[in-house]
């Protein structure tokens, strides 16, 4: 349902940058890279949703088995190889950020495709820190005390320096916000919001998990409001039928809250 | 872990407690799921995104995330699991009949 909205999208902005690339302008081409990015991540989505629902409705254990060590991996390679393809047409320019950081993703999910993937990590760090683009991929790095570091102080993108600030403050707060560790991480949140609070958290593949004052805003919220010991805030929401109701109506009730997903 | 949340809400039909979900699912997922897994309980539906408004103003980070409240709305328990959330949901509900008397 969703790529037969997608598809003319795609290819009506792909007519808009048309008239601009007899000169090639790199902008042109980076938004036609970004539509091609789309276009694959999006059939990859829907060939796996394929293996996992043909593994949900077969019923034999051992060709069960079979679809998750044949099946996925073999998905992995032949979308890992497209995007690989992608990155090398584009290679040393910002157009190939997205397709390497769709490398490192799928190749590292093949058992022989860990060299390939590493590889294209170091092909990340050795031409694109600069690079806008390279903030999505910084989550990769999350872990690195080291790398967040360089990217914070070396990259020339501010989009890379405030996602890399915002991994060395999540690093630094752990779990979550606490008594001990207020005074170490709250300088860290107040130059997030002051210098980069508009910078966005993007993930490869697009999915973007709001601005960075917005993320800051959200663990001062939980520290003051989430904590064992507060009065839960209150949500105002809809049932799936479309149906008005409140956490309040079940006030004088014992309460979990469950936050799910069918995945 | 449906199972276990079902046999929970089922114990306890007849006892101030209830089970509230919050799901990030598209809504055509939603609806397989309840219909598959028999889901009885009542959900607020997030937008169909694991960044819709209620998770993100509940900083959610990993699914599930589970935070259990005693009679007076306030936070007692957070990501229990299994045996212990059912602990918890007892403990709490036997605290609201001593305050009670």
């Amino acid at each position: 349902m969703n790529r037969r909205i997608l598809m003319p999208v795609a290819l009506v902005a792909t007519l808009l940058v048309a008239p601009l690339r007899a000169e090639d302008p790199p902008q042109a081409v980076e938004n036609d890279v970004a539509a091609q990015v789309k276009t694959l991540s999006e059939e990859y989505a829907q060939a796996y949703q394929q293996v996992v629902s043909d593994y949900r409705a077969e019923t034999d254990a051992k060709k069960k088995q079979e679809i998750v060590a044949t099946r996925l991996p073999a998905l992995s390679k032949t979308y890992g190889d497209k995007f690989l393809k992608l990155a090398e047409k584009h290679a040393k320019t910002p157009a190939a950020v997205e397709p390497l950081a769709m490398v490192v993703q799928l190749a590292g999910r093949t058992p022989d495709g860990k060299a390939v993937a590493e590889q294209a990590k170091q092909t990340l760090l050795a031409d694109h820190i600069n690079d806008d683009d390279f903030a999505k991929t910084v989550s990769m790095w999350s872990s690195d005390a080291d790398m967040l570091e360089k990217f914070a102080l070396e990259s020339k993108s501010r989009q890379v320096q405030g996602v890399a600030l915002f991994f060395q403050m999540s690093k630094a707060k752990g779990r979550e916000l606490t008594e001990k560790n207020v005074d170490l991480v709250k300088p860290l949140m107040v130059r997030l919001t002051k210098d980069y609070g508009d910078v966005r958290l993007i993930y490869p593949g697009g999915t973007d998990r709001g601005s960075l004052a917005d993320l800051v805003d959200n663990e001062l919220f939980a520290f003051e409001n989430l904590r064992i010991g507060k009065v839960a805030p209150e949500i105002v929401g809809a049932d799936i039928d479309g149906v008005e109701f409140k956490l309040s109506d079940y006030r004088g009730k014992v309460v979990v809250i469950d936050f799910w997903g069918d995945w | 872990m449906y199972p276990h949340e079902r046999s929970l809400v089922k114990r306890l039909a007849n006892e101030p407690f209830a089970l509230i979900g919050v799901n990030s699912d598209p809504k055509q997922n939603v609806l397989a799921a309840l219909k598959r897994d028999n889901i009885t309980w009542r959900s607020f539906w997030d937008g169909g995104t694991t960044s819709g408004p209620i998770a993100s103003r509940w900083n959610v980070r990993g699914w599930p995330t589970i935070y259990v409240l005693d009679q007076k709305g306030v936070i007692r328990y957070k990501n229990v699991r299994g045996e212990a959330m059912d602990k918890a949901v007892d403990a709490l509900l036997a605290e609201g009949k001593t305050s009670d008397t």
